[in-house]
């Protein structure tokens, strides 16, 4: 007999694999029957070759089309059922369902707000209609070796970019002198400081899109002295009345002619203010002025135009004109544009008007969204599966009555999803009732039409659909997956496997909150850091007036007065407050080779500026009444000044502090000695490292008057000091600054990442508990009868407490040797942002770690404890 | 006859053969009998198509059969003709029989 010929196995898959199920059987007889028949007929070869050309042939429509339509009606009509279902076992188990809804409800609202926060940042100045074509210009002095980057530029740029360059096509210049001191405005006999009072070009319409709500934009900024102001002004000064045409008084000297009301500047424009005066009313406005840059150039560039070629060709028009003029050979001035939407994220530049934030904050946020919605994520596939044994016999019922797999699936998916859309309703009135608080904490202005954002919904929508899926899948796949034979007979154990991925995902939940908390713990104490900072000068207890011209003339006269009003322990004046020095300035001292002159921070200070501010010289004498007669002289070339240097300018110098006293030097063009060194203090922001400085005295160039006042009674003193402001200063409110609160400010957008830490970290750490403590309370009732039988066979209570908790304690360790390394490394990073920093304690993964263990603990425990003191006998009676 | 229920030449053949091969109509089997006997080339493909395009319209029916040995164990489906489908060929049996009661096929010598 001749061996049975085969098959080709390959056409036999591949009709296996095309064709519908039920026809499948049928079909592979007739055509292995077919085969057979060939074989005998024909050689093995042709009939294999008639096998696969019978299988090519099968391939049509009917044959791919697979039975489906008695499936469709039969899930429809399952739905209801399922919707019963899910309703039913969501009621049975209330706490669950408390815990499911309100830990995803919680994680969907902060990754609400959270969006709403970061959309808010990216959109800044999103509103100009030109904004992809706006820049700003900037200038980068390289001097003596040393970089200076300003965002201030001169008034010649513009004029000078308009005649030479016809790739601009529009340009406007903005001064904002309230960045010096604050304005004093007066309207009748109201008077006000106002810091966000600018001046601009009449082109200043034609470049930005802000809204007029009276007045004409085109004709609004062109008449020198006519001023625009926001609606908030308009009724703080007019109220009710109509402002136009009206006259406000600035700093007491000159009038300005109310000709049109903006709208509120949006919070999302980097350019904030108040107050719109024309350009023209400016002195300096006349003048082409290369040397002295006060202010901020805007251009609009050709849509064709390429802005590296502006620049080259600006440093070439530049150096022609600066030939001879700098130091020395090196050195450069070089302009250059950063684009219009760029500037709310960029740090590099010093004196920006507008606190800049940055994009890693926005990665920071959003990353700490996702982790806050997976806690809550895993919340739900843990306590689903582990209740997985109250739901495995209606699995097998289920399956024993006829349903699929895929059936049981869509059912556990829809219960996903329908926790998911109650969690999600829930979210928008979290995110309602948190509105306030979370503008608290970042400092912005949200509304509740944040709610009604089409965006934001859009994201919205899609997290609740991320939530259900990644939710759902999991739990939805485990259970439908389960065998009837052995669940309903009883037989159902948790695999081990499955117990694994769950612990493996507690293991994760609270090493992210770890990870938040301790992060929150080294942001916070950095902060602390900063406070508690010697800063080298002392910023307790002194308040800061602003000075204008009219005050400037009586500075003597006002001093004396207030330094003997009671509680009053010292009065001084000086250009900067002393926790940021601005003004930059070279230094060159006597014997010192041309062009090799030192860049430093340097401000004017009267002779009791040292003793007030409690600052020490290492070298040296203080100022005195006697230096300050030496530059009373208007001609400044007759002037001698006295200068106090910092020990780093001295360092710099390559002098010891001994050697720098007595030496010869000028600060700019001023012409002096050196009289004292003064100890290193923090001039500016931490993040800094200490420049060399030089101070000097220059009354003409006093901006602020600073009162030291006792710590007690204060009120008494201040309303002293309130009184015979009045008197002093008639023309101007009673309006200062603290000195520390000030200071404080500087580190606002530092203050809000350590809140917006602290927040989402505790809200990270009670979804990851409430987690816990479902699964805890479920894992309790499992082992209810071994621990009552525990009970009676004599193990005492803490005994008990501590087998049921011990398990969960093991993760939280676990949790902890993941969460410590990542967020010492990660905070490391961030701490090298300052160049004066402290160190992570290691009372900080400490602190951290007691927390959760505490949170952990308190939620485990609960149960356990109920659990171990019940009566074994309760239990046990049933059976 | 209804309208819509035309049965084509294929499928009026295909009926045919699945009712005279009575208990044992099956796919392979038809198809066999029909290159047979009318000395077609259908191909299985073919012959299914038309099997099951019959049994949406009701003219068939079907029904899994017992495991064999000789196909590898698989079940063959079985067709069986309804009453509907035996109505269906006696309608087309009529006209056809009408058609030939009035003619007569004998040659008549070369008149034509």
């Amino acid at each position: 007999m001749k061996k049975p010929a085969s098959i080709p196995t390959w056409a036999e898959r591949f009709f296996a694999w095309y064709c519908a199920p039920h026809l499948h059987e049928e079909l592979q007889g007739d055509l292995a029957e077919q085969f057979e028949h060939h074989c005998s007929r024909y050689s093995v070869s042709k009939a294999r070759r008639l096998y696969w050309w019978n299988v090519i042939r099968l391939l049509g429509p009917h044959t791919l089309k697979r039975k489906s339509v008695n499936y469709s009606t039969n899930n429809t009509i399952m739905f209801k059922n399922y919707l019963l279902v899910a309703y039913r076992s969501l009621m049975k188990r209330k706490s669950y369902t408390f815990i499911n809804v309100f830990g995803l409800a919680l994680g969907i609202a902060s990754a609400y707000l959270i969006f709403a926060y970061v959309k808010h940042e990216l959109s800044y100045d999103e509103f100009h209609s030109q904004k992809d074509h706006i820049y700003r210009s900037q200038v980068n002095f390289h001097i003596g070796g040393e970089d200076n980057n300003t965002s201030v530029s001169p008034t010649a740029l513009l004029p000078h970019l308009k005649r030479e360059f016809p790739e601009i096509k529009e340009g406007v210049r903005v001064y904002n002198p309230g960045i010096f001191a604050p304005m004093v405005l007066q309207v009748d006999e109201q008077k006000y400081e106002e810091k966000r009072f600018f001046y601009a070009d009449s082109t200043f319409f034609k470049v930005f899109d802000y809204e007029l709500i009276q007045g004409d934009k085109k004709t609004a900024l062109s008449t020198p002295n006519s001023v625009l102001l926001t609606q908030r002004m308009a009724t703080k000064y007019f109220g009710y009345t109509d402002p136009i045409g009206k006259t406000i008084r600035l700093n007491n000297v000159r009038d300005f002619t109310v000709t049109g009301i903006l709208e509120n500047v949006p919070q999302n424009s980097h350019l904030q203010f108040d107050f719109l005066a024309t350009f023209s009313s400016l002195g300096v406005a006349k003048r082409e002025e290369w040397w002295g840059a006060n202010y901020q150039t805007f251009v609009v560039l050709n849509e064709q135009a390429d802005v590296k070629v502006v620049e080259d060709r600006l440093f070439e028009q530049v150096k022609e004109m600066t030939k001879g003029q700098l130091p020395s050979n090196g050195d450069y001035v070089r302009y250059s544009f950063t684009p219009l939407l760029d500037l709310h994220f960029n740090t590099s530049y010093s004196n920006e008007w507008e606190p800049t934030s940055s994009m890693v904050y926005i990665y920071i946020f959003t990353a700490i969204a996702f982790l806050i919605i997976l806690i809550a994520c895993i919340n739900y596939m843990n306590l689903s599966t582990a209740r997985a044994t109250d739901r495995a016999r209606e699995v097998g019922m289920r399956k024993v009555m006829g349903a699929y797999r895929s059936q049981v699936f869509s059912q556990f998916m829809s219960e996903a999803i329908l926790i998911t859309l109650i969690a999600g309703m829930l979210a928008l009135v979290l995110v309602q009732v948190a509105i306030p608080v979370f503008n608290d904490v970042t400092g912005k202005n949200f509304t509740s039409a944040i709610l009604l954002n089409r965006e934001l919904l859009s994201y919205f929508g899609a997290i609740l659909l991320a939530v259900s899926l990644l939710a759902g899948a999991y739990p939805a796949l485990a259970l439908s997956g389960f065998k009837p034979i052995k669940v309903l007979k009883g037989q159902f154990k948790h695999s081990t496997s499955a117990v694994a991925l769950r612990k493996g995902l507690v293991v994760f939940q609270f090493a992210i909150s770890m990870f938040l908390i301790m992060s929150t713990l080294v942001i916070m104490s950095q902060l602390r850091f900063i406070q508690d900072k010697q800063l080298g000068y002392t910023k307790d207890q002194v308040l800061a007036f602003p000075l204008d011209y009219a005050l400037s003339e009586k500075l003597p006269t006002i001093k004396q007065a207030l330094s003997a009003q009671s509680g009053v322990l010292g009065v001084t004046s000086s250009t900067n407050l002393p926790n940021l020095v601005r003004g930059g300035y070279s230094l060159s001292v006597q014997g010192m080779a041309e062009g090799s002159e030192l860049m430093i921070t340097a401000q004017a200070i009267d002779e009791n500026y040292l003793e007030v501010l409690d600052m020490e010289l290492v070298a040296g004498e203080k100022l005195t009444a006697t230096d300050a007669l030496l530059v009373q002289d208007t001609v400044y070339q007759n002037r001698t000044y006295n200068i106090l240097v910092n020990e780093t300018a001295v360092r710099k110098l390559g002098l010891t502090p001994e050697e720098a006293v007595g030496i010869a030097s000028n600060v700019g063009e001023r012409k002096g000695i050196i009289k004292g060194v003064m100890k290193d203090f923090h001039y500016q922001s931490l993040q800094q490292e200490i420049g060399s400085v030089a101070y000097f005295i220059e009354p003409e160039q006093f901006n602020y008057v600073m009162v030291k006042v006792a710590p007690q009674n204060m009120e008494h003193t201040l309303a002293g000091l309130q009184t015979l402001w009045s008197k002093l200063a008639p023309h101007r409110p009673f309006e200062f600054e603290f000195l520390d609160e000030n200071f404080k400010n500087m580190y606002a957008s530092e203050q809000n990442i350590a809140q917006i830490f602290q927040v989402f970290s505790i809200i990270a750490l009670l979804v990851g508990a409430l987690g816990l403590f479902g699964l805890a309370s479920y894992t309790t009732i499992q082992r209810a009868k071994e621990i009552s039988v525990r009970k009676v066979l004599g193990a005492s209570v803490g005994q008990l407490v501590i087998l049921l908790n011990k398990d969960f304690v093991l993760l939280i360790v676990w949790a902890m040797v993941l969460a410590i390394p990542l967020s010492f490394y990660f905070m490391n990073q961030w701490l090298s942002n300052f160049a004066f920093r402290t160190e992570i304690h290691w009372f900080i993964p400490a602190l951290a770690a007691i927390l959760t263990l505490l949170a952990a603990l308190l939620t485990v425990s609960w149960e356990s404890v109920k659990s171990a003191l019940s009566n074994p006998a309760d239990r046990l009676k049933s059976e | 006859m209804q309208k819509g229920s035309y049965l084509g030449e294929l499928e009026e053949l295909i009926l045919l053969a699945a009712a005279s091969l009575g208990e044992n109509a099956y796919g392979l089997a038809i198809m066999e009998a029909l290159n047979e006997k009318a000395k077609r080339n259908l191909s299985l493909s073919a012959v299914h198509t038309v099997l099951y395009r019959l049994e949406e319209k009701g003219l068939l029916r079907s029904e899994m059969g017992g495991a064999t040995a000789e196909r590898g164990g698989r079940r063959k489906r079985l067709f069986k003709m309804t009453q509907y489908g035996a109505q269906a060929l006696q309608e087309n049996r009529e006209v056809r029989e009408s058609f030939w009661s009035s003619i007569s096929l004998q040659w008549q010598g070369g008149n034509l």
